[in-house]
This record gives structure tokens, sequence and C-alpha cells, in this order.
């Protein structure tokens, strides 16, 4: 409840909503003038006049009082709608869901039916049968929204009643209604309730434009749509008796709408954790971290000092990254190894700040690649850096490219982003597809047309490694390139990187949890641990003299050939000492 | 591509039989004799047998619907009473109207949701970002007959820029032009309110986008971030935003009664409240139908170009 009413603007609709049911409750015991009372001397006043502090309308009646009492009729119209098609449409849908089978074509075929119409264009052929009338109006409007709420509440029943729960009462042989209504229906209930405060919204709109059209209320019953009707005959004198019960309904749906989005921010657990936050072009850096005069390390390619990257904000963000230095010379081969929340993948990626960013932020430490402060980069030099200087390999190939754009067309932006800006055509065609054959996928011309799911996982990695070399970088960083793909692809993806860097004379950063995989690529190596480097040397001297008992633990679970079921992997990530974890 | 586009029509075809049945049960079902009804009070007992003979109104239900449709196919909408002239011929004259309006709305819709949409986007959490939703919210918020009243109110009669309603001007009107001036708050209005639901959805798919790592990869290659979003996001967004232009459309179809209305635009939505009010049924009856198998195309075609966009669906 405490994180329903946290969105400030939860809590300004619950505020609209109650004030205006408050005062329609209320209306009764308010002090307004009746608003059916005619009074011709005072016909059409302006808002602010003596005595009528909205105005009057055509007959000189109160408009403040009206709009109370038609907001009530409105409110009273749409509410008992939206009940109607949350009863009939929730029911329909949970039977569909829970039934399954032909129960659920029919129903569902039916429902389809009905949304083959544009609502308001059914709602008006339900009106034009039923005739004109508020009552009639009401049940229109409720039968065109029954398919919105079968539809949301099929969809969760069916998840709902596969769960084991479910399954186990039926297997179990309680009976089958009980378990619908005791077991299913109170697990959908949090769905009805989301899909009654977004039709709410829509059912005052409706009703509204239902009498405006003269199809609902009848005079001299008038609700807040027949009133803005009235006032539409005297716009162009006196405005005011048309606009004021529009506004009405402007704040009063605002209202609904709000306490809908905090209740779906609140019962929805899909959107739990900032689920929709989207990264920004650049990791954010913090002011207060910068250090200007970090010195780096003469001749080095990429220097890291110091390096502080948290996620989150406050007493509860996660400090991924503590204090990790390294420098890497021109073609040198640099390991990152650890588990999987190391930290490792993120100091990788703040080399050219592409940390997800929110939740992610460097707090402290200095990055040059290049000579070039990373870390103060405009966006320009920053663009400069990625895939110029520095190329990108990562974890899944397949979720790494591009789904809907030819690869072709892909490693051509990537040509054009920067040396190849003016090569154009056959000529572009031809550095595609040399870039192409060079990382060995047979029948470049054709691929280039082809799209990233036409490929097999090894032949995509193939492509993104081509597109990270397009512009020729004095770095690659490869992020565990090899994880996502099967063990024989995995060697010749590995054959293909060292193969390069030998030709180029390429420096990389070479990212692993694989410490045996990290021994045949890399000439030196970091150990990271919760975010910290816990030890760092030459690869050999690492894996033979290993100074911290994390490191041992690592070379023990690599598992050895031969070693037998005996060999005891260890369980790594536990350290008695207890230093902190990062998860 | 034509092999889905033909498998897309073939399921449009039990649709479209589904829509044209409950049109025709709805108006079976209307309380008392229906001659009576579409005659109206004042209409002889004669008068009254002989639509029931035309009508075949005694015959069985699918009997008649039978009849009903084969006189559909011959273009026989039957006789709108109201108005004194085939149904037909009425609606002939007033889907083009609608059509135009529609459109244009429909583009307003279209261009203007999707600019909002990804402009919060793309600054996520921003001012921009809070403002465009703050103005979103009150868009879906906002009733069409209220703001289309709004609009004739401040550009028509105060700052006297446009016509406050009808298609054409009284005084040799009818030329493109004129046409013109006259859709821009009808189409205005319609717009503005649909492209709120549009710009909402647009937003959230942009930032599911944005969390791809194909996104990450786009970044990585140093392209510029305006063409990160718009070659490469946008493109994603796009497609998995085609099923909701598809039921916007019909939204803009409902809306566009009100607006047709408060325009005074010479349309269908403005016929079929008439004809409510007239109490002709039968005019109803092709209003309804036609404007409900014109929305089943409009989504069987959102459909066919979701599928064109997206190669992973192609077989």
């Amino acid at each position: 409840m405490r994180k329903f009413l946290r969105n400030p603007l939860t809590v300004v609709g619950c505020l609209l909503f109650g004030g205006i049911v408050l005062l329609a409750l209320l209306a009764p015991v308010l002090p307004l003038a009746d608003p059916n009372e005619t009074n011709l001397r005072d016909r059409l006043l302006p808002p602010g006049s003596d005595g009528f502090l909205l105005g009057t309308d055509t007959l000189g009646r109160d408009i403040l009082s009206r709009l109370v009492w038609g907001t009530r009729i409105s409110l009273a119209v749409a509410a008992a709608a939206t009940l109607i098609a949350a009863f009939i449409g929730s029911f329909i849908g949970l039977c569909a869901g829970f039934f399954r089978g032909w129960v659920d074509t029919l129903l569902m075929r039916g429902i389809d039916m009905v949304l083959a119409f544009p609502y308001l264009i059914l709602a008006l052929a339900i009106v034009a049968v039923l005739g004109p009338g508020l009552l009639n109006a009401l049940i229109a409007i409720a039968v065109v929204n029954i398919p919105f709420f079968a539809r949301s509440v099929r969809g969760t029943a069916l998840s709902v009643s596969a769960m084991p729960f479910v399954e186990a009462a039926r297997i179990g042989g309680q009976p089958r209604l009980r378990i619908l209504f005791a077991g299913v229906f109170p697990n959908v209930l949090p769905v009805i309730v989301i899909a009654m405060s977004t039709t709410l919204g829509w059912m005052i709109l409706e009703t509204a434009g239902l009498s405006f059209l003269g199809l609902g209320a009848q005079p001299p019953q008038a609700d807040l749509g027949s009133m803005l009707a009235d006032g539409r005959k005297v716009m162009l004198v006196h405005p005011h008796v048309g606009l004021l019960p529009g506004v009405c309904i402007l704040i009063l749906v605002i209202g609904i709408n709000l306490i809908g989005d905090g209740l779906r921010d609140w019962l929805d657990p899909r959107l739990e954790g900032g689920a929709h936050s989207a990264p920004g072009a650049a990791t954010n850096v913090e002011p207060s971290g910068r250090e200007e005069s970090a010195d780096t390390e003469e001749g080095a390619l990429v220097d890291v000092r110091g390096l502080e990257i948290a996620f989150g904000e406050g007493a509860e963000a996660l400090r991924a990254v503590r204090g990790v230095s390294f420098s890497l010379k021109a073609g040198e081969c640099l390991g990152i190894v650890g588990e999987s929340g190391s930290g490792k993948s993120v100091t990788a990626m703040a080399l050219a700040r592409l940390v997800a960013s929110p939740p992610g932020r460097v707090t402290a430490g200095a990055i040059h690649v290049g000579g070039i402060d990373v870390l103060s980069a405009s966006e320009a030099e920053l663009r400069g850096i990625r895939g110029a200087r520095v190329g990108y390999v990562f974890q899944n190939p397949f979720d790494s490219l591009h789904p809907l754009i030819p690869v072709g067309k892909q490693l051509a932006e990537a040509v054009r982003a920067h040396g190849g800006a003016a090569l154009k055509g056959s000529e572009l065609r031809g550095r595609v597809i040399g870039l192409l054959g060079q990382v060995g996928i047979p029948d470049p011309a054709k691929a280039c047309r082809a799209y990233p799911h036409q490929f097999s996982g090894g032949q995509c990695q193939r492509i993104a490694i081509a597109m990270a070399l397009a512009n020729e970088p004095a770095v690659l960083v490869a992020d565990e390139p090899t994880t996502a793909l099967d063990v024989t692809v995995q060697k010749h993806v590995l054959e293909l990187l060292a193969e390069i860097r030998r030709e180029r004379g390429l420096a990389m950063v070479f990212i692993s949890h694989d410490l045996g995989v990290v021994r045949a690529v890399a000439d030196k190596v970091i150990v990271m641990r919760a975010g910290e480097v816990v030890e760092s040397g030459a690869v050999e001297a690492v894996l033979r003299h290993p100074r911290h008992e994390y490191t041992r633990r690592l070379i023990a679970s690599i598992p050895r050939l031969g070693a037998g079921p005996d060999q005891d992997l260890g369980i790594v990530g536990k350290d008695p000492g207890g230093k902190g974890d990062a998860q | 591509m034509t092999a889905y586009i033909l498998k897309r029509l073939l399921f449009g075809v039990p649709v479209v039989f589904g829509v044209s049945v409950l049109v025709f049960l709805l108006m079976a079902m209307v309380p008392g004799d229906p001659a009576l009804a579409l005659l109206g009070p004042y209409a002889t007992d004669d008068n009254v047998r002989q639509l029931r003979e035309q009508m075949a109104l005694d015959a069985p239900l699918w009997e008649r619907y039978g009849t009903w449709i084969a006189n559909l196919a011959r273009g026989d909408f039957g006789y709108a009473y109201s108005l004194e002239r085939p149904v037909a011929e009425e609606l002939g004259e007033r889907a083009g109207a609608t059509l135009l309006l529609a459109g244009a709305a429909f583009l307003v819709c279209v261009l203007l949701g999707t600019a909002v949409g990804v402009a919060a986007a793309a600054r996520q959490y921003s001012w921009t970002d809070r403002l465009l939703s703050l103005g979103v919210m009150v868009g879906i918020s906002t009733p069409a007959f209220w703001l289309g009243l709004l609009f004739i109110v401040v550009f028509a009669v105060q700052l006297r820029w446009l016509p406050s309603g009808g298609m054409v001007s009284i005084d040799g009107g009818g030329s493109l032009p004129d046409i013109a001036r006259h859709l821009v708050l009808p189409a205005l209005t319609l717009g503005f309110v649909a492209a709120a639901v549009v710009a909402r959805f647009v937003r959230t798919q942009m930032l599911e986008v944005l969390r791809q790592d194909y996104i990450r990869t786009a970044r990585a290659k140093g392209i510029s971030e305006a063409r990160v979003i718009v070659r490469h996001a946008l493109r994603s967004g796009i497609v998995a935003t085609m099923p909701v232009l598809g039921l916007q459309a019909g939204f803009v179809i409902g809306g566009a009664v009100y607006v047709e209305t408060i325009f005074q635009w010479p349309g269908l939505g403005r016929m079929l409240v008439n004809a409510i009010s007239q109490r002709d049924l039968l005019l109803v009856q092709g209003g309804v139908l036609v404007v409900a198998v014109a929305y089943v195309f409009v989504n069987l075609l959102a459909d066919v170009i979701q599928h064109a966009l997206d190669p992973r669906l192609k077989r």
C-alpha cells in the first residue's frame, strides 16, 4: 500500500478522483441551488456572477449545481457499466482460461466477433436497437467493454490454471467449480482490478459521448455529456456553458487514469524492479568522481585507474566495481576472470562508457583510451572511441545483432560510422563482403542480404567479430564471446580471434569465467571477485602460483581430463572471509 | 508474401461473415414489429404490410439472412425511409467524407504519437519526458467532443483562422484548398486524442527495445545516438506498434462520430447519429456493416504490414 502511494502522481489522482466522488456523494446535503430551477432573468451569466459561482446556462440554471448533480449521474452510470462488464467479461475469461478446449474456442471466437467492430460503432448499433436513453446507453457501453475483460482475464486464468497447485487440485478430484472460484479466481483478481480501473475512465468518456450525441441522458435528466451538448448551442457567445462540463470530465478521467497507473505499478508483478528503465547513450559519470590528473602509464593503450561503478541509488546502491586498475599495451591480451556478478563485464563495458545507465554510474576513477579521457569525453569524442579505437564483441551473438536489418547493412553502417563515411555503392559493398570473408562466412555476397536469424550462433558471432573489426580498432573487447556457443563452435571462434590478433597485432581484453580459455589466449590476467581485483599478473605466474585463495579455487574448478569424478571442483564464490558480497 | 496476404484474406472471410451475422441479428432483435419500428408511428396498415412482405419478415431467420446477404451482394442495402432514398446511395455519398477525415486524423495520430513516444523514451526521466507524458495523460483523458468545442472557440471564433464547421464554404467552395482548410480542425481534434494512446504505447515499446543487446551493439559501433534511436530502436518499435495502430483505426472511426457531429462534417458518423434519432434502422444497419467491414480490412492491413517489416515471420 505504501508503494502504491509513493508515486506523487497516484496521490494527485486519488485527490482528484476522491474529491469529485465526495462532492457527488454529498450533493444532496451540500448548500447548492436546485439544479433544475430555471430562471429566465438570469440566463447565461458568466462564471463569478453574484450567487452563481460558475454562472448559469441557457435556462438560467446554476451551472455549479448542475455539474455536481451531472457528475453524480455520469459516475453512477460508468460505475454500473464497469461492474456489469467486469462481471460478465471476467466470468467468460475465467471459464475460457480454466476449461480450455472447446469452451475456450467457442467463447473466444464470440469475443473476437464483438472485437471486429470499432467499439463506439457497436455501442451506437446497440443503442439504435434499444432506443436512446441513459439505461440503454449503459447497457451498450457495458457490452462493448466485455471483450476487454474477457481477454485480460483469460490470459491470466490460462497461466494460473497451468500452475502446479491447480493441477494438483484437479488430480485430487476436487470439484472443478470449487477449484475455479477458490483457486483460480483469487489469483486473477488483481488483473480484474487493473482492468476495472482502466475501463472506468473509458466508461465516463463513452457515457458522456453518447449523451452528447443525444442518445444517452434525456431531458430533464442531465449528465456531463448532455450538459456539454446543451452548451454547444450557445458556444459562439457563451463558451463556458459547454466547456465547463468538459473540464469536469477531463479532471475526473485524469484522476481515474492516474490511479489506474498507480494500481498497475503496484499490482502487476511484471513491472517490478523498474523493468521499464532504458539505458541512455553513455554511462553517467558522477562529477565528484572524475579524477583529472590521474597519471597514465607510459605507452599504455588502455589505462584504468581506481575505477568505481555503482548500480542504483542511495543506500540500496550496489557497488559493482571497486577500485579496479589495469593497463594494456599495444598487442597485449588481458584476460579478466571471475564468476557471474564479479564485475568483469561491467569493467570492460566501462572502457567505452557502455555500462547501462541508469542504473549504472561511474562514481570514481579514471579511464584513458588512446590518450583520451573517456570519463569526461563529449558524445562526439566517445563516438570516436567506440568502434574506431575499441571494438566490442558481446556474449550472446543472436541478441547482439539487430533482428530486422540485413547483416550486410549492419556492417556497412559500422564502416560508414568512421573512416569509410564517404564510401558508397559497390565500394562499400566490397568492403563489407571482404569483412565477412575475413571471418570465414561462406558466400559473403549472399550473406549480406540475410538476416541474423538465418545464421547459426557461431556464424552470428563471426559476423559480430567482423563488425567489431570493421574500422580496425587498436583494442578488441571480447565479453565472454564463446559462452553462448556449442563447444566445437567455441573452439573455432577462439581460433579465429587468435588468428586475427596475430595478424593485426591487436590488443585485446578477453573476459571469461573459464580460466582454461583465458590461459590459451591471454598474456596477463586479472582475477575479479565481488567487484574487486583479487589478483593480477602474467597468466602463467598467476596460474602456477596463485597467491589468493579465491584464485586457487578457480583453478581447482577447471575440470581436468582424466581426473575422474573424484576431482574436487570446489564451490567458488563462498568466501569464508565474507568481504561483502556483490550480490 | 503473396501467400501470406491470401492466407490472411482467407481468415478474414469468417470474420466478415460473423460481423454480418451479428449486425443482422442485432437489427432482428429490435423489440416489437421491425416494420412498424422502421416506418414510424404515422405509417398506414398497408405500408406496414407491404414492408413486412418486402423484408420477408414472416420467413424464418436464416432465410431472411440469406435474402439480406443476396440483396447486399447486388448492392441493395434497402431503403432509407427517413431520407426517402436507397441506403446504398446515401452510404456512397458519405463514405468519402469519413474516409478523408479518418485518414487525415489517422495520419496525425501516427506521426504525432510516434514522435512524442520516441522523444519521451529517448530522454527517459528528463523534463522532456515528464512534460510529454503529462501531455499524453491529458490526451488520453480528453473527450474528443470537448476538444473539438475548444478548438472551435479558440481557432474559429476567437482567432478566426479556420472555419468552424462543414466541409466546404457555402459561397463557391469545394476547391481542394477550401476542403483542406475545413479539414484541419476536425482532423487535429480526432488525431490528437488518438495520438495519445499511440504515444504511450510507442514510449513503452521504445524503452523495451532500448534495453536490448542489439542497441548496445549499435552504440558500440560509434554511430550517433539519433541514428541509434531512429534506425535501430524505432524500426523494432514500429513493428511492435502495428497491431495497436490497427486498433487505433477503430478508435479513429468511432471518434469520427463525435467529430463529425461537432464540425458538421457530412460523413457516415453524423449519418448514423441522425439515423438512430430517426429510428431509421436500415440506414443504421448499412452504415454499421460498412464501417465494421472496413475496420476488419484495416486490421488485416496492419497484420500484413507487420509481417512485411519483420523478416523473422517470413517462411
